[in-house]
């Protein structure tokens, strides 16, 4: 009966990750967290071992069922007008950063929202799911090359907003920037 | 030195962030709904060996066949119909001799004189199992001696 519990370590380890990705699909946190359950549930009964060759199913489930949802959701909205109802948590941060990390965090989560859906769906199943460009091609339906390129143009839309943050990340001081004048300001004021 | 980050770096920096946990209600949820699971699991039968599936079919159509023959080797064989049937008929012990007082040529019968017929049939039965469209055919011979009601005198 013991072994039936085993879920427990397994959906801690993997929770915050499929909740990061969930999020990147719907629209709040609650939502997100309700299209986990369902996911881990049903692949959980399907794969009780928790055998950790079969996660990329389990993203994949969090990925049906998330678009299932968004779809029921988009006619829900259509038919009421969106109410004036606000979605618990659904500013909550993506993230749990350390101290030093807090600035870093609230960027990227923001630079993360400015990128295009599915960019942002695969550098979140890259960096933090540990998923290849092979299982996410698998799983999102497009060929490799199609995933390598989303996941290049995502870090390079990121490397232009966090690209400032290495002085602060490597504790370097800034160094001074390149003269490219043909004299000295300081000596010019001076003179 | 460049002050931007490269790309290493920041996959890094990016992978470095940890996801927020998820939330306790959510944890106690799926507890809740695996515990639903182990409950009816435990009060069930464990689940049969799944067998294949063309096991099933073989199955009937043995037991068909099985039952086919059962009946054919029951019913008499009907002869000219459904098969090739040949009739060979057995040598007559009809016998003849001369009279030597009489210079006849006489002729007589022996004791087992009955003429006897054997018959060879070859029956072909066709039945079609519509559940499973399939057709079986059966090919059943048999060689039989008929004692024939002709008396020679």
């Amino acid at each position: 009966m013991e072994a039936a519990f085993d879920w427990k370590s397994t959906f801690d380890h993997l929770a915050p990750q499929l909740v990061l990705y969930a999020r990147q699909l719907v629209d709040s946190k609650a939502d997100a967290e309700d299209v986990v359950q369902q996911a881990f549930v049903r692949w959980w009964r399907r794969f009780p071992e928790g055998d950790s060759s079969h996660i990329p199913l389990l993203y994949a489930a969090v990925r049906t069922i998330a678009l299932d949802q968004r779809r029921s959701d988009h006619r829900r909205v259509n038919r009421e007008a969106k109410s004036e109802i606000a979605v618990a948590g659904e500013n909550a941060p993506a993230f749990d950063p350390k101290p030093e990390q807090k600035e870093t965090a609230a960027i990227v989560d923001k630079a993360l929202q400015t990128l295009p859906e599915d960019q942002r769906e695969v550098i979140t199943l890259k960096l933090w799911g540990d998923l290849t460009f092979n299982e996410i091609a698998a799983m999102t339906g497009s060929s490799i090359n199609t995933i390598a390129g989303r996941y290049r143009y995502a870090l390079q839309a990121l490397h232009k907003k966090l690209g400032h943050l290495r002085a602060d990340l490597l504790g370097e001081s800034p160094s001074p920037a390149i003269n490219i004048l043909p004299f000295s300001p300081t000596t010019e004021a001076m003179s | 030195m460049n002050n931007e980050i490269n790309e290493q770096e920041l996959e890094n920096l990016l992978r470095g962030l940890a996801p927020a946990a998820a939330s306790p209600a959510l944890v106690q949820r799926v507890d809740d709904e695996l515990k639903l699971d182990m409950s009816w699991l435990s009060t069930s039968r464990p689940k049969p060996r799944q067998q294949p599936r063309w096991l099933m079919s073989a199955g009937w159509a043995a037991m068909g066949a099985a039952a086919a023959f059962a009946v054919m080797s029951y019913l008499p064989t009907q002869q000219g119909e459904g098969g090739a049937a040949a009739l060979a008929t057995a040598p007559a012990t009809i016998r003849e001799w001369d009279d030597e007082h009489g210079n006849s040529l006489h002729r007589g019968r022996s004791l087992n004189d009955d003429k006897l017929a054997l018959v060879v049939s070859r029956e072909l039965g066709t039945w079609v199992d519509p559940r499973y469209s399939s057709q079986m055919t059966v090919d059943i011979s048999s060689r039989q001696q008929l004692l024939q009601p002709v008396s020679y005198r």
